[in-house]
């Protein structure tokens, strides 16, 4: 249950921002053929009341309500990768092809300003548990850059590291703005 | 500008918002209020406030950029890394806004490149990509570039070639910013071509297509081969074998990048793609080599979509099938022109592209190898009928151009060299024109001199008839030559191209060791002002030679140039303009030698101004080794030269001001200060060397020294007030008075309100007692003391040093029994002191002070004296204390001691002291006489002879006062007039007759038992028990009305008026009027008795004698006086005063009395 497969970090202070990157957001449904779909305009106000229209029970239960409540106090309405023009040090997906489309997207861009951006994608699967353990991951991996004097040069051992550490590859690139 | 100052205010009433109230400021005054917020802030906060600043000044009103350019490079040593790097990019967007500063902000970009974190490094070689192009840009738009531009350029270039070095960094982060720094130049160093694939934003950038062939300073072969060599640097970057897999992908981008930007590199970028396609480095961990083959697919994408990759088509298709690709995939990826059959359709289109594009390479190459294309084909037509020399002369005519020419010189130097040693050597000389034909061997001409071409038989050889110089003909050869361009200097002048030769000197002579560049530099130094721009120019070639030495050069030669240079115009006088300072703010580096020259400059005290401010400027704007610069301004902070240091005292004091320096000024000023708590002043002080002991000891002067700084900066930093307590504490005597004595004036400038000085005084730290007391007397000379600062008086009094002197100063803030209580404390210290705190009370101390600000009235404060429980003070102190007011005639006028006696009668019981102020008074105010009578005629009604002091001051004043006196003796009961007798039996006659001179009638109303007492002589034996009956209804009748009925002589009549209407009184004189006549009247008293205008005479010279006394001790003495321990010290005149000790109460008495003191006055 992850809701954004992406995340991004940006340096000094790390706020840390969640984006989408594919055309639509996609929340559970009833069913898994029956995902709930909003546009990128939508307030998650708007999909939370529309979720609790349609089946309040279930929603509470596996949850959607209550990221969706914590979402809005965090910001209106989800965002789209692409359309973000501010520049990042770190971006952390969760899917490779969310890593793929994110590389396409920085590679597409005119380079201007030379600076890096990391992107990294851990691999978490779509259940409960992975999800539980890919955030805490994603955590402990965000933790252990925060703590790096200077993250482009531990970057690789780094996550070389946590590979050793997770049993799962990680993917590792660099772009630049 | 009034109005609208006017709309400011009124539109500030409207909006309230400090937005709004911003918006009134001007730019300017915004830009220096954020600045001066940003100094005091957190990095955070810091932050956004110079992103602001930066704003303003670069986009908002780029006109103010220059004004606060330094201010916002100053903070280029910040602590904050991030605030460092936002210098950076200010020098990027202050650079992109106007080229020009690059002159100035190079050098700091090649300071932050040397920043110890990695991170400022980084932003600084992000920073150096930008300008870099902006750098090449603004020098190919100069046509004449000036010799700043150079070194600008030179260090641009010497910069760039650092970056490039970082490829072999140790931090992998530095490498991958040194790749996309190399990728950039490579972009910017070759050729834009029809087919590049150039970002919309950066279609302005500069390439080397823009470059003009002919540009005076900038090379087109040089920034030719560069970019090559860079992308030679790269690619072989990118096979090292153990390139960590983010350079890799860094390195993989940075091709696919030059390939479509530059599609004429697409062959390396392919090569290179399947020789790392093949050999991946063994290093890479599974993951990383997924990484590095999914990036390689995305860019071979990438480059495959572009139009020019069509040669290579087969080769990209081929790896991607490799990497995973589908054959359908790489299809659509391919671009439509690259399908074979379209390919066909546009091949002639296609073709002409190529062979376009290669024409524009092979000119690029070409360029390089063979003469530039001025050979026109005129020339070759005409070939056969021409000279070679001809021909010669038809290639170099066009390039004679000024520039080209002054480069040319050390040959034109070498060709005369050969021209003598020629002429020299070869004495047969076949052919008159042989001169003309001697440029011929030098000539890199590639053709071959045809033989007999000119008619000569013998073919001429270089060899033949030269051999190489001795070192001492190239010595003496090169001497004339340089002494030759020297001397030319008029007529090189009128042609216009003194420039040219300006360079030619600079240049030629740095070559050169020792003899010459000091010829050159006596040669400038006899005429500085005309040739400043020589010793500029020679200075920077001597800087760019050691630059050019890198990194084993040595500064010496830069050094000697500097260091003479300034010298000599240390060493001139009157040297006006600002020559010095020019060359000592534009010269590259300020060497230790040059320093000391600087020093010397602001230790002269005719340019001390100049010369500081020369090295204030070094400060400001060399941050690299500002410190030591300001060590030298922190250390004529002392100098024995009076100008010299105060000149240095106000240039640090707005140095102080800013952030990054008041921390070193600071610890300079309190160093100083410590060296006091030594025994002995530090040899420093002497200005010997640091080892030299030196056995003095302290002086004012060496005292005042290690202050001079510290007192400078106290007014501007109140804290430091707390150090200096400190160090007071543990100084020795000497010095706490000296200290003592320089304070007055910082303290006075900190002023009352200060909180630190409130700490101060509310804590007074143990050991600073006397230094608080000084501070409390400064504070308050002038003006009457704060409520705050009362109430931290009162605190440390109350609570933790219990001493009354500490209260003096701010005794007008006290309130009414605050004073009272501790009146009997104060009037027991140092009679000065004492004098002072009664000045205080009755305000007149000083002339602004009015009595009004005191708590106590006049008349109140005698009559708290007159309180004063004898448990807490001895008498002999109050008495001193009660003619420290009677002293002050203008204050205790009539008026008021009339009250004070009035209301001192009424007390019960009565003051011990009321007959010694009654006579008092009356001594100084003879017309009292009559409000006396009334007061002695009412203190029979309140029985006075109960009180035996008073008593006995009753009759003495009965005594001195008759005749008046006889109608309220009168008034006494028998016994109490016989009392009277007894102790002045001369007063009995007098009275008696006095009575016997009334009316029957009046007579009549004597009682008896009076008359027995008055007749006591004469008719002694005989009782009269009668009026003693009477007695009490006379004294009844007498009570009021007995004035009236008595017929008196004129002076009683005055008593008629009742005494609680003292303003009954003839008026008294103005003030002023009264002074004058002090002697006159004085005269009168004495004619009415001798006694009296002897006890004012007295009062007088003793208030005069301690007005004496304290005007004869100085400031100094009554500084220490009023802190010494010492509060009893007994005086002359109160030796002379106090008879007894006060606690022998049977001879009080006379204490109590005038009389007491007239008595021994006499």
């Amino acid at each position: 249950m992850v809701p954004h497969r992406l995340v991004v970090v940006r340096e000094r202070g790390f706020d840390v921002r969640s984006f989408g990157t594919g055309t639509h957001v996609k929340l559970p449904g009833p069913a898994p053929d029956k995902p709930n779909i909003y546009d990128f305009k939508t307030t998650y106000e708007q999909m939370y009341n529309d979720l609790v229209r349609k089946d309040k029970e279930l929603y509470t239960q596996n949850g959607i309500l209550h990221m969706l409540d914590r979402n809005k106090r965090i910001k209106t309405r989800p965002e789209r990768f692409q359309s973000c023009k501010e520049q990042f040090d770190l971006v952390i997906t969760c899917e490779e092809r969310v890593y793929d489309q994110v590389l396409e997207d920085l590679n597409s861009r005119e380079q201007e300003s030379l600076q890096p951006v990391h992107v990294i994608n851990v691999d978490i699967q779509d259940n409960h548990e992975e999800a539980t353990l890919g955030a805490f991951l994603i955590c402990e991996l965000c933790q252990c850059i925060q703590h790096t004097d200077d993250m482009e040069n531990e970057m690789d051992e780094l996550l070389q590291e946590f590979e050793e550490k997770s049993q799962r590859p990680f993917l590792h690139t660099v772009c630049f703005y | 500008s009034m109005a609208e100052q006017a709309h400011g205010s009124v539109a500030s009433q409207l909006h309230s918002s400090e937005e709004d109230r911003a918006f009134d400021m001007t730019t300017s005054e915004k830009v220096v209020e954020l600045l001066n917020q940003a100094a005091l802030i957190s990095t955070e906060e810091k932050l956004i406030v110079l992103k602001q600043v930066q704003e303003l000044i670069i986009n908002k009103d780029p006109s103010l950029l220059d004004n606060f350019l330094d201010e916002i490079i100053a903070f280029q040593t910040d602590k904050s890394i991030e605030v460092r790097k936002f210098v950076i990019g200010f020098i990027e967007e202050a650079c992109k806004r106007d080229c020009e500063l690059l002159l100035r902000l190079i050098a700091n970009l090649n300071m932050l490149m040397r920043d110890e974190s990695v991170n400022v490094v980084k932003k600084a070689i992000l920073t150096l990509s930008q300008l870099y192009k902006v750098a090449l840009q603004w020098l190919v738009r100069t046509k004449s570039v000036s010799d700043m531009q150079e070194a600008c350029w030179d260090m641009v270039t010497q910069l760039k070639e650092d970056v490039l070095a970082l490829l072999d960094s140790d931090n992998d982060g530095v490498r991958t910013y040194a790749i996309k720094f190399t990728e950039s130049l490579i972009i910017t160093l070759s050729p834009r071509t029809p087919d590049s694939d150039t970002p919309k934003k950066q279609e302005g950038d500069i390439s080397l297509d823009k470059i003009p062939k002919d540009h005076t300073y900038i090379r087109y072969d040089t920034l030719c081969d560069e970019g090559k060599l860079a992308l030679e640097q790269l690619l072989k970057f990118m096979v090292h074998p153990a390139i960590s897999s983010i350079n890799l992908t860094a390195a993989l981008g940075s091709l696919a990048t030059l390939a479509r930007q530059r599609p004429m590199f697409m062959s390396e970028v392919v090569q290179a793609y399947e020789t790392l396609h093949a050999n991946l480095p063994p290093t890479l961990a599974k993951s990383q080599v997924s990484s590095v083959r999914k990036n390689l697919k995305l860019h071979l994408v990438s480059v495959l979509k572009h139009p020019s990759s069509v040669d290579f088509q087969g080769q990209i298709s081929t790896l991607l099938l490799d990497l995973g690709m589908s054959q359908s995939e790489i299809s659509r990826c391919t671009p439509a022109t690259v399908q074979p059959r379209k390919r066909l359709h546009h091949e002639p289109y296609v073709e002409g592209k190529r062979t376009k594009m290669e024409a524009t390479l092979v000119e690029d190459d070409d360029d390089k190898e063979e003469p530039a294309p001025v050979v026109t084909p005129k020339s070759s037509s005409t070939a056969g009928t021409q000279s070679s020399i001809d021909l010669t002369a038809e290639f170099l005519l066009p390039l004679l151009n000024p520039e080209n020419v002054a480069n040319l010189f050390p040959y034109e130097l070498f060709i005369y060299k050969l021209l003598e040693q020629a002429a020299y050597k070869s004495p047969v000389t076949e052919e008159a024109p042989q001169i003309k034909k001697l440029p011929e061997p030098i000539l890199p001409t590639t053709q071959p001199k045809a033989p007999g071409a000119s008619g000569r038989k013998k073919v001429f050889k270089l060899a033949d008839v030269v051999q190489p110089f001795s070192e001492a003909q190239i010595e003496k050869l090169a001497n004339m030559a340089i002494k030759r361009i020297l001397q030319s200097e008029k007529a090189i002048a009128q042609s216009g191209m003194s420039h040219v030769r300006v360079k030619l000197l600079a240049r030629l002579v740095t070559q050169f060791e020792g003899g010459k560049k000091n010829d050159l530099l006596q040669f400038i130094l006899e005429d500085m002002r005309g040739r400043s721009e020589l010793a500029f120019s020679l200075l920077f070639h001597e800087y760019n030679e050691y630059l050019g030495q890198q990194p084993s050069g040595s500064l010496d030669s830069y050094e000697h140039c500097l260091f003479t240079l300034l010298s000599g115009l240390q060493e001139k006088p009157e040297q006006r303009d600002g020559l010095f300072t020019k060359l000592v703010l534009e010269a590259p580096v300020i060497t230790d030698s040059a320093l000391e020259v600087i020093q010397r400059y602001c230790e002269d005290e005719s340019r001390v101004y100049l010369g500081m401010s020369t090295l204030k400027e070094l400060i400001l704007k060399r941050p690299s080794r500002q410190y030591q610069y300001l060590n030298v301004l922190l250390n004529l902070s002392s100098h024995e030269k009076e100008k010299v240091r105060s000149t240095a005292l106000s240039f640090i004091k707005r140095m102080y001001e800013k952030e990054h320096l008041k921390d070193c000024i600071e610890k300079f000023a309190l160093t100083y200060m410590q060296f006091l708590v030594h025994p002995n002043p530090p040899s420093l002080l002497f200005g010997a060397g640091e080892d030299t002991e030196v056995a003095a000891s302290w002086t004012e002067e060496t005292v005042r020294q290690c202050l001079y700084l510290y007192l400078s900066l106290l007014p501007i930093n109140h804290c430091l007030v707390h150090e200096l307590a400190a160090v007071y504490t543990e100084a020795i005597a000497d010095i706490k008075r000296s200290v003592l004595r320089v304070i007055e004036q910082p303290i006075r400038g900190m002023g009352m309100s200060s909180p630190d000085l409130l700490l101060l005084v509310e804590y007074c730290p143990k050991g600073a007692e006397t230094l608080v007391t000084r501070c409390l007397h400064i504070l308050t000379d002038k003006v009457p003391p704060s409520p705050e600062l009362v109430e931290r008086v009162r605190d440390l009094y109350h609570k933790r040093v219990p001493d009354v002197r500490f209260l003096i100063p701010v005794i007008n803030g006290l309130e009414k029994n605050e004073v009272i209580q501790a009146l009997p404390k104060l009037i027991k210290l140092n009679p000065i002191v004492v004098k002072e705190v009664f000045n205080r009370l009755l305000g007149t101390q000083h002339s602004e002070g009015s009595p009004s600000m005191s708590p106590l009235t006049p008349g109140e404060l005698l009559i708290a004296l007159h309180n004063i429980d004898s448990s807490k003070c001895d008498m002999k102190s109050i008495i001193k204390a009660t003619n420290l007011c009677f002293g002050e005639k203008n204050v205790y006028t009539s008026e008021v001691l009339a009250v004070v006696m009035q209301q001192l009668m009424e007390q019960t019981p009565l003051p011990i002291l009321l007959m010694r102020t009654v006579i008092q008074s009356l001594t100084m105010y003879p017309r009292l006489a009559g409000f006396v009578m009334n007061i002695l005629a009412r203190l029979i009604h309140k029985q006075v002879w109960k009180y035996p002091k008073v008593w006995e001051g009753f009759v003495k004043c009965c005594q001195r006062t008759k005749p008046q006196s006889y109608n309220v003796l009168l008034q006494l009961p028998p016994p109490q007039l016989a009392s009277v007798f007894e102790r002045c039996p001369e007063m009995r006659e007098p009275l008696l007759q006095h009575v016997h001179a009334f009316t029957p009638h009046q007579q009549a109303h004597i009682p008896a038992s009076v008359m027995a007492v008055l007749e006591a002589n004469s008719r002694k034996p005989e009782p009269e028990p009668q009026p003693e009956l009477h007695h009490p209804e006379i004294i009844e009748e007498r009570e009021v009305p007995v004035p009236k009925h008595i017929s008196v002589p004129a002076p009683v009549s005055q008593a008629e008026p009742p005494a609680p209407a003292p303003i009954v009184f003839t008026e008294p004189p103005p003030p002023q009027q009264q002074q004058q006549q002090i002697p006159a009247r004085r005269e009168e008293e004495e004619e009415q008795s001798m006694e009296q205008g002897e006890t004012d005479h007295a009062a007088l010279e003793v208030t005069s004698e301690a007005a004496l006394q304290q005007m004869e001790v100085s400031e100094e003495a009554s500084q220490s006086n009023s802190i010494s321990e010492k509060t009893d010290e007994p005086m002359e005149e109160s030796a002379a005063m106090a008879v007894d000790a006060p606690d022998q109460p049977k001879d009080e008495s006379e204490d109590v009395l005038p009389e007491a003191e007239e008595s021994t006055v006499d």
